[in-house]
């Protein structure tokens, strides 16, 4: 029986450690360890001693982990990153992904290969989910923004919300502005003056 | 005019200002050259994206780029450096139990040394935080303790951690001092409890430190536009090192996509006032961190071979083979040849005794007499590579 590989995770946030471990789970069983401090990080790796260490490119610590891999003490594991030197296609969809993995020397590629596929499925999917929360924040400020000018139309000039947001939508399409930008203008205008 | 863009990857150091004063006060645009500028958060980002073509060209660690060039990373790839971005600029930082441990040991080099020297054969082990493990910065530091009498391995170990989070290492106590690039020490000193101990330019005056790293298939194919390059960082370069632009310099550095610390932190470095303790002292010394200058931004052979020599048997490999590609990784005849058009005065031979010039002097030139400065060990060492 071949043994189980020891995986570990090197991610702070919660969320992105979550999806990454989700997702080795359906593709196999692993042993995996998610380490978030990163002060310490060599050493609690050292002490771990995984077949592999998946970490964010964004991720400052990863610095750290080159002791690890220039480590050349005969006692110690040597670690390379990514599965292959020679699979460059597969490193390239990593670094796109922004995920970098290092893989103990000598562990098989075949074993390697689908565990970096899903690591680089799953970055990009929480890329894509912490964009979606971006625009979906970003919408939220500009309906309160707009609410705000709404408010400060109405109480200038006297008029009703309907009137208000018509007001705000015809000097937009007048000017070739999106509503939220005039809204933030005139929202910003207004702190000034007031 | 539809200007040529150039990608270029950072890591956000004080040193990385030729390169971003290039791009934002319109040097590069004048050479027609468009330069997008790239973050990263660590040098293996640098390395790697370096590698894998991301980025053709990078501001980076000039040992880094002399391992890439032996193919020491994952992914090798040769490189060509025709221009030094920097000399100097590394602080070491002590936390505050190997300041108490040191006391009022003269802060220079040679004190410093004999007294850790003495510490460390008492049984103190030291551990010195780096940045990347192939850096000036672990060179300089085991050149020091070496002269000092220290022998690596064993008694000195060094850990790694990005330039932005060697402070936090330190105060959790894992490490007893590191050494790092501007503004990253003056920014630990701001948050307390630590002391500058010592400037890189205290053990050597003249360190090669980050250099413009070329992927040399880029340099080959695009040989106009890295000429073009080369001008626009040399203008800016002077730019920079005008005392007068000291403070703008600070604010251009400072921005969110830039350094994103504060601009009266990052100016000690550019104008050479230290704020060396919590207690306010300011250290003012020469060449703290040059960035400008022709025999600063040339590529001197000399100062290849001295690091191929220090790095070689470190990363086990013979001395010969790593001065082969060290000598022929830095470029002075680029770089001789981009700036000719200007009429700029460049030195005229490639390599020179590093550690011969204790004071500033003038050398030759392609145009006559060249004002040089100082290039000098704390130890008084010399380093005849031509013997």
């Amino acid at each position: 029986m071949v043994e189980k590989l020891h995986i570990a995770v090197v991610e702070e946030n919660a969320k992105r450690a979550e999806t990454i471990v989700e997702g080795l789970r359906t593709t196999g069983d692993y042993i995996i360890n998610v380490v978030g401090d990163s002060v310490g990080l060599s050493r609690t790796l050292a002490e771990l001693n995984p077949d592999i260490v998946l970490m964010a490119l964004d991720n400052p610590s990863r610095d750290m982990l080159e002791e690890l891999t220039a480590a050349s003490s005969p006692a110690e594991r040597p670690v390379a990153m990514f599965v292959d030197k020679s699979d460059s296609a597969m490193m390239q969809s990593a670094i796109n992904a922004g995920v970098s993995a290092y893989v103990v020397d000598g562990l098989r590629q075949d074993r390697i290969k689908p565990i970096l596929e899903v690591a680089i499925t799953r970055f990009h999917s929480f890329a894509r989910i912490r964009a979606e929360l971006t625009a979906t924040k970003a919408a939220l400020a500009e309906r309160k923004t707009i609410d705000r000018a709404k408010g400060l139309l109405m109480k200038a000039r006297g008029i009703n919300e309907d009137a208000a947001y018509a007001l705000l939508r015809k000097t937009a399409m007048d000017q070739g502005k999106r509503i939220a930008e005039v809204a933030e203008s005139l929202v910003t205008a207004a702190g000034l003056l007031s | 005019m539809s200007l040529s863009e150039i990608d270029i990857g950072f890591v956000p150091l004080t040193d990385a200002a030729t390169l971003i004063v290039a791009k934002e006060m319109g040097f590069a645009a004048e050479e027609g050259l468009e330069l997008n500028l790239h973050k990263e958060v660590s040098w293996s980002n640098i390395r790697d994206k370096v590698s894998m073509g991301i980025y053709p060209i990078a501001h980076m660690l000039s040992p880094l780029a002399l391992a890439m060039s032996l193919g020491l990373g994952p992914m090798p790839v040769r490189i060509t450096v025709p221009f030094v971005l920097s000399q100097n600029g590394n602080t070491l930082v002590a936390g505050p139990e190997l300041v108490q441990k040191l006391g009022d040991v003269a802060r220079d080099a040679a004190s410093l040394g004999r007294h850790l020297a003495l510490e460390i054969a008492r049984g103190f082990s030291l551990n010195i935080g780096v940045p990347f493990p192939q850096s000036m910065h672990r060179e300089l530091v085991r050149y020091w303790l070496e002269a000092c009498g220290v022998e690596e391995p064993g008694s000195v170990s060094f850990s790694v951690a990005s330039p932005s989070m060697l402070g936090k290492v330190l105060a959790a106590n894992e490490i007893d001092a590191f050494m790092v690039g501007e503004p990253w020490g003056s920014l630990a000193v701001e948050q307390g409890n630590t002391e500058i101990l010592l400037c890189g330019s205290a053990i050597w005056s003249a360190a090669p430190e980050k250099v413009l790293a070329v992927r040399d298939d880029w340099a080959t194919d695009n040989s106009e536009a890295l000429q073009r390059l080369i001008r626009a960082l040399y203008r800016a370069s002077l730019w920079v090192g005008d005392q007068k632009n000291a403070m703008s310099t600070a604010e251009i550095l400072s921005l969110p996509q830039y350094v994103d610390v504060g601009s009266e932190i990052i100016e000690h470095a550019l104008t050479g006032e230290l704020v060396i303790d919590g207690k306010g002292r300011v250290g003012k010394r020469e060449g703290i961190l040059r960035l400008s200058g022709p025999t600063v931004t040339f590529p001197w052979i000399s100062g290849a071979t001295w690091i191929a020599d220090r790095v070689a048997q470190h990363w086990g490999l013979s001395r010969t083979a790593v001065r082969i590609e060290a000598e022929s990784m830095f470029r002075p005849d680029l770089y001789r040849q981009a700036l000719d058009v200007l009429g700029v005065n460049t030195p005229a031979s490639d390599s020179r005794i590093e550690g011969g010039l204790v004071d500033t002097k003038t050398i030759d030139g392609t145009h006559g007499p060249l004002f040089a400065d100082a290039d000098s060990f704390f130890d008084g060492r010399k380093f005849d590579f031509s013997a």
